[in-house]
């Protein structure tokens, strides 16, 4: 297997597309396709990442619509992957094996998802159609449903408190701010979210203990990459991203039958597994996006991925290293809440972050001297995961 | 229907009990498994109150909790009563059948948690 970089990147502001699903994967793909100088040609091979167009969208097979619009047809080939919300990144796996094994010398990744088409109730249904259907689904569990009973299992052994989740809401809606293409451009603050009386109104609760604030956006987005081999990367782009190392991680869809429900086991497989890949150790990183599709669970992935013990990873937001500007900063982009959360766009979109802030094109939000970067793409409730290490090479 | 149903796990040679059936057991890869009752009783692990309700529900809150039976099985479901807005970490729920939601069109049935103390 011989090793691949990432030569080229587009996003689009994510928020409420105007156009349709079909042009949302066009601006992005053509953007990466120019920064790899590859207006003009096609990829040997084309993934799009999305979990709802089916469903929400009335589109399927969406990889081929892809080529089609973009000309790109004959001996590319084209996958759709669908693969809850960690497609993105599993997306980008299976283009960077392909690219590796030698089967294809260029890839075009894509990650999509069109959400704002349909109404609150409906995305939220369709998104927790991830969960088990005879034991989950059928009683009305949704992803905050899940991600709030975390939350109170683990504020209570851990003595998290609301002030700790409404940091990280805070914090990443900052660093939003310092995104162009961040959906939320929204300056909040601790006590309009939790301390002032008014705060109830303005941040109610969704599914207790977690409020409003503590959720991600329901956001339309694409974000799109051009993965080629590391031996030719230079021809394509004079600052290559090399992807280190890729890594998943499996746990069981039913949570409740998990054996400690706190164990985030699959972020822990797969970063373990990038980071053995990449020969390279946690102090070695300079940022990290992880998935704060709840407020929650930035923290606790910060645990479970290894870079702060179980129960320290509110105390190391609380004392700023967290920050731009802190020791490890996570989320510069705004993470998962200020950008947005289009499912199948998330993985793709976190590495396009790391890919602008490893070339140092990271505007306001760049991390000084960033040289290594990585990532979690988190999938169903914890039981699908990607970690992903980019470098300089 | 529901008078004389008892909510069923299957309990693998290892020992662990899954609530609803797998295929194979994660832990020992096994695929025997014994039907065991679960309980008329079991204890609320976590819960949450939740307003952005899903498709398919009459209400606009409702309640879910996963519970722990005595013999360690555990399930997820809908905690109701007059007591389920004040229910706890620790609380007594007792299995009672009745309509969860509807898909598609159709009322789904199956086992909710009716909030004791």
């Amino acid at each position: 297997m011989r090793p691949v970089a990432i030569v080229g990147v587009g996003m689009c502001k994510f928020g409420k597309y105007k156009g349709s699903l079909d042009d949302m994967m066009v601006e992005v793909a053509t953007k990466a396709l120019a920064d790899a100088k590859m207006s003009e040609k096609d990829a040997d091979t084309v993934y799009v990442a999305n979990m709802g167009a089916g469903a929400i969208n009335r589109q399927t097979a969406i990889a081929s619509a892809l080529i089609d619009r973009l000309g790109m047809v004959g001996n590319t080939s084209a996958v759709s992957v669908e693969n809850g919300p960690a497609s993105g990144a599993n997306a980008v796996k299976l283009a960077a094996m392909e690219v590796a094994s030698g089967f294809a010398n260029s890839a075009l990744v894509v990650g999509a998802e069109k959400m704002r088409a349909a109404e609150g109730s409906i995305v939220t249904d369709f998104v927790a159609m991830m969960t088990r259907p005879d034991a989950e689904y059928i009683h009305g569990v949704t992803l905050p449903s899940h991600a709030a009973m975390f939350a109170r299992l683990h504020m209570a052994k851990y003595n998290v408190e609301p002030r700790h989740l409404a940091m990280v809401a805070i914090k990443n809606q900052n660093n939003g701010l310092l995104n162009p293409y961040a959906h939320i451009q929204q300056k909040i603050t601790m006590e309009g979210i939790l301390t002032l009386p008014e705060a109830k109104m303005n941040n109610p609760y969704v599914a207790e203990p977690l409020r409003l604030y503590d959720m991600c956006p329901v956001s339309d987005g694409a974000a799109a990459a051009v993965i080629v081999p590391l031996e030719d990367a230079k021809k394509y782009n004079d600052t290559p991203v090399k992807i280190a190392g890729m890594g998943q991680g499996t746990d069981l869809q039913t949570v409740h039958q998990r054996k400690d429900p706190l164990d985030l086991k699959a972020v822990r497989i797969a970063s373990d597994n990038a980071f053995k890949m990449a020969k390279l150790e946690r102090k070695d990183m300079d940022l990290l996006e992880l998935h704060d599709a709840f407020t929650i669970l930035e923290i606790a992935e910060s645990e479970a991925a290894g870079f702060f013990k179980p129960g320290t990873g509110h105390k190391a937001l609380e004392e700023g290293i967290t920050e731009i500007g802190g020791k490890l900063p996570i989320n510069a982009s705004g993470g998962l809440k200020a950008r947005g959360h289009p499912v199948g766009a998330t993985g793709v979109a976190q590495l396009a972050e790391l890919t602008f802030q490893l070339r140092g094109e990271a505007g306001k939000r760049q991390i000084a001297k960033a040289e290594k970067g990585f990532a979690i793409n988190f999938g169903g409730f914890g039981n699908n995961v990607v970690a992903t290490i980019l470098t300089r090479p | 229907m529901a008078a004389d149903k008892k909510m069923t796990g299957y309990r693998c040679k290892c020992g662990i009990i899954y609530y609803p059936h797998v295929a194979r057991c994660a832990e020992c890869k096994g695929s025997v498994f014994e039907q065991v009752p679960l309980g008329d009783e079991a204890k609320v692990l976590t819960f949450t109150h939740l307003s952005s309700v899903p498709t398919g529900f009459d209400y606009y809150l409702i309640t879910l909790g996963v519970v722990e039976f005595p013999n360690g099985a555990r399930a997820t479901g809908q905690l109701i009563g007059e007591k389920a807005s004040k229910v706890r970490i620790g609380s007594r729920v007792r299995p009672s059948w009745g309509k969860l939601r509807e898909i598609g069109g159709f009322d789904q049935f199956g086992w909710r948690f009716e909030v004791l103390d």
